[in-house]
């Protein structure tokens, strides 16, 4: 079974090198284009998410990226030593966001911004997060297929 | 930002040239999406026929142009892939943003709409 361990500079442009091994590794597993698709989207959201509020854009720092599969599901683990998420951010992550119903005639009043960590929470199907003696790690699991299909 | 622009009766079509616009790209990416609109007179087709991935940071110069738009503006899009539309539905977008499948059918859809009365 492939896996991914690697660290990353935290420079936007490297988060792309890693979204392409984790679209990869999703075929290789038999993700399909969907859902290959949505688990590189959230591992870009998280990862993005380190450089621009862990460490504040801050260059010369590095995360740790890990994936494979374990227990039938894809888990995808990212570790920082910058600041920590803060907990209503934790919660709206691990619990997700109620989101407003959009009406398309308000477009003024739609957000810029600020749909990463939903995303992450829709995507994924287990998320833990961490923060201990200076590490963050956010985890993330999603069940490769044939897994899914045994649990339904 | 490289985009693509033709004009079909009173529509613009902008295709958007870039495969990828995640958070590396994404703020040229609104900035140039930001002008195109700005500038246009007429009703816009955002051609996405070419892009294979795009991240929350690049719906958000989506939405931007959007709301760059002028009052009476209107900004369509065609092209949109199964995956792509998958994101459209997780963050609800699919209800603001109007799709067409291709450039053609989304250009009579708007031609469609200006011809009727007000």
């Amino acid at each position: 079974m492939r896996r991914i361990h690697c660290a990353i500079g935290c420079e936007l442009a490297e988060v792309n090198s890693i979204a392409a091994m984790l679209r990869d590794l999703c075929a290789s597993l038999g993700f399909d284009e969907i859902d290959a698709y949505q688990v590189e989207l959230a591992a870009c959201e998280a990862m993005v998410n380190v450089i621009r509020h862990a460490y504040r854009n801050e260059p010369g720092k590095t995360m740790m990226v890990g994936a494979g599969a374990e227990d039938g599901r894809l888990v995808i683990e990212i570790e920082d030593r910058g600041v920590p998420m803060p907990a209503e951010r934790v919660r709206d992550l691990k619990e997700g966001v109620e989101i407003a119903e959009v009406d398309s005639r308000e477009r003024s009043s739609l957000r810029e911004s600020g749909r990463g960590l939903q995303i992450i929470h829709d995507v994924m199907d287990e998320i833990s997060y961490e923060s201990e003696g200076g590490m963050n790690r956010l985890r993330m699991g999603k069940l490769i297929a044939a897994a899914r299909r045994e649990e339904q | 930002m490289r985009f693509e622009e033709t004009v079909s009766g009173d529509v613009l079509v902008v295709k958007v040239m870039q495969p990828r616009i995640a958070a590396d790209v994404a703020g040229d990416f609104k900035k140039s999406l930001v002008e195109a609109v700005s500038r246009a007179d007429r009703a816009i087709v955002l051609d996405l026929t070419g892009l294979t991935f795009i991240d929350s940071m690049g719906l958000g110069g989506l939405i931007a142009a959007l709301k760059a738009l002028k009052e009476d503006g209107n900004l369509v899009l065609c092209g949109v892939s199964h995956s792509i539309l998958s994101m459209f539905k997780l963050t609800r977008m699919d209800k603001i943003f109007r799709m067409f499948g291709t450039a053609e059918e989304a250009v009579a859809a708007l031609t469609h709409d200006a011809s009727r009365p007000a």
